[in-house]
């Protein structure tokens, strides 16, 4: 105290800047606490309708995709949820699709028999086109088959009764009978991680970046940026079924 | 009275006129109404919870769908325990090749360390055959062009493997294959494809039809024809340029030379090696021993194969890059 009775100007630290230090230390502290609370944020399916993209420029048929489904999802022998077909083209246009084992092992050989002299040659990745007027979900008679919200197409296991009319229904053939519970299984698009932030089971193994899951509704995302700087084409666009899978480099002879 | 024609105690008679005076109709309407409740009940019995709520479907359903927990960790997991294999992997041509694409998914493997079980059950799919790197490295007529693959029979020949069984990894470590020495290079961008400015100084050119003879889609001997020349002279010059110079496509117009000067890099085919044959290809026992038997002081222990070998045994390194006759005109 100085004789005056006020307090004098300490040497260090004023009351006031000690409290002002108070406040930024607590926000500091605050901040990465904040930023993780943003990224665990719940997933709120009204911003989200998602897509897929494929960079068929980039694919060079290793099948790490393939492999990683099967993991991911215990898709059983004989089944894909996805798959690459090899299309080789002869100089004369005769085309020759190939997929030995949905490329599981990727394709231990050229085409063996090219139809004529090659002219081009090219992998194209398959997987649930996640159309928006779904053929699959129309047909469904028990409400099984559905297109969830954020634009995925799925199916309630506890509900299907495995009749197998989506499978018929379905023009890219990305549906099956589960060979072991008689429900209809089909690409989910990972549902269970693009939810929690991950990238789908192919996305994150494909290692040449040739394909992901996106969100359409964020213009920031890396599928609209694709799609907003790429020629793309989709599979079918004749049936109406306005799929949400996109291929960039799509080639005419592609069905 | 209106009701003269029914008497004064035709009561009954006269609630005839009602529709729901008649036995018959009232017992029909009874049994419309149960068949209406009853199949209330039963929709309501049958109709799972949640359905119909925000679509043709059981609401539920979305979070089941969602609850799953994923098979694959990704890369970041397999870092927090295995730090050193991954900081050799990311510095390398694989950084794009998560874990699990090799060694085959890890949700087993990590649980089983979390929770402290024993080893063997949570091994992991180890065994990398020939197989395993040519899912992407076997040349295919459909691979793109700019992607390295290789003929099994055709690469042996050029390192002298004499051992068909021989695995990849006997030279190439799957986690740094080309061992790209960073320090002293290197990644910069080289263009993909000439503009036709880039040579000549008049725009207009482009919309001249070619010359007779000039190139179309450049290739290293176009611009670099004298050091190519010397090459054709060195015990190399069977190599592709881009044995070496690992040229990596960045967009359609540009793309990433990343010259190899690592002496681990040229160890792949100069390390002695039981699977090789002897005689073609001079081979090493240790590399250091060398370099330190061969150095004159203490500074020349840091060489690299290159700073000695590099002009007698490869090519110039210190001509012109660019042939004078590339610079003039391009045209050949």
């Amino acid at each position: 105290m100085s004789d005056d009775g006020r307090d004098p100007r300490p040497e260090g630290l004023g009351r006031r800047d000690f409290i002002k230090m108070g406040f930024v230390g607590a926000f500091a502290i605050l901040v990465p606490f904040a930023v993780r609370a943003a990224e665990r944020a719940p997933y709120r399916r009204e911003d989200y309708t998602w897509g897929f993209i494929v960079d068929l420029q980039k694919c060079m048929g290793c099948g790490a995709c393939v492999r990683a489904c099967k993991a991911e999802n215990a898709v059983p022998d004989g089944f894909n949820r996805t798959w690459v077909e090899r299309y080789t083209v002869g100089r004369d246009g005769k085309v020759e699709v190939d997929s030995p084992l949905g490329a599981l092992n990727g394709f231990p050989e050229d085409v063996p028999h090219p139809p004529t002299e090659v002219g081009k040659s090219f992998f194209v990745p398959k997987l649930c086109n996640q159309c928006a007027t779904a053929p699959c979900v129309q047909v469904c008679p028990v409400g099984a088959s559905y297109a969830a919200p954020d634009g995925v197409t799925l199916v309630d296991r506890k509900r299907c009764i495995g009749c197998g009319y989506c499978v018929q229904a379905c023009p890219y053939g990305v549906r099956y009978i589960h060979p072991q519970t008689g429900y209809a299984d089909k690409c989910t698009l990972c549902y269970h991680r693009i939810t929690k932030g991950l990238p789908t089971a192919c996305a994150q193994a494909c290692p040449v970046g040739a394909r992901s899951a996106g969100n359409l509704k964020d213009t920031t995302s890396r599928i609209r940026q694709l799609l907003n700087s790429s020629r793309y084409g989709v599979l079918k666009p004749a049936l109406g079924t306005n799929p949400k899978c996109y291929y960039i480099g799509l080639d005419k002879e592609v069905v | 009275m209106a009701g003269d024609a029914h008497g004064p105690d035709g009561g009954g008679e006269h609630r005839k006129t009602g529709i729901l005076s008649f036995p018959y109709s009232r017992r029909f309407f009874a049994l419309f109404l149960v068949a209406i409740l009853g199949g209330l009940a039963v929709r309501a019995a049958l109709r799972p919870e949640g359905f119909g709520e925000i679509g043709f479907f059981r609401t539920g359903a979305l979070a089941e769908e969602a609850a799953r927990e994923p098979t694959l960790q990704g890369k970041g997991v397999c870092s927090e325990c295995h730090a050193a294999e991954f900081a050799a992997h990311e510095k390398d041509v694989h950084v794009t090749v998560q874990c699990e694409d090799c060694h085959g998914s890890g949700d087993q493997h990590v649980k089983a360390r979390k929770e402290g079980l024993p080893p063997d059950q949570g091994r992991m799919f180890r065994e990398l055959a020939q197989a395993n790197c040519l899912a992407c490295h076997r040349r295919l007529q459909a691979r793109p062009k700019l992607f390295p693959t290789i003929d099994v029979a055709e690469h042996f020949a050029t390192v002298g493997v004499t051992d068909p069984a021989t695995k990849c990894q006997g030279c190439h470590n799957p986690h740094e294959p080309l061992f790209l020495d960073r320090k002293v290079d290197q990644a910069r961008l080289h263009p993909l494809i000439h503009a036709c400015t880039d040579c000549h100084a008049d725009s207009a050119i482009r919309l001249k039809p070619l010359p007779e003879g000039h190139v179309v889609t450049f290739q290293c001997k176009d611009c670099h024809a004298g050091v190519l020349a010397d090459f054709k002279t060195k015990p190399h010059k069977d190599l592709d340029c881009q044995m070496c110079h690992v040229f990596r496509q960045d967009s359609e117009f540009s793309g990433r030379i990343l010259k190899n000067g690592s002496p681990k890099f040229c160890l792949m085919c100069h390390q002695k090696q039981p699977f090789r044959g002897k005689g073609r290809i001079p081979q090493l026992e240790s590399f250091e021993a060398h370099r330190n038997e061969m150095a004159a002081d203490e500074s020349e222990k840091q060489n690299r194969c290159v700073d000695c070998h590099g002009e007698d045994k490869i090519h110039t390194m210190h001509g012109p890059v660019v042939s004078s006759q590339a610079a003039e005109g391009g045209a050949r």
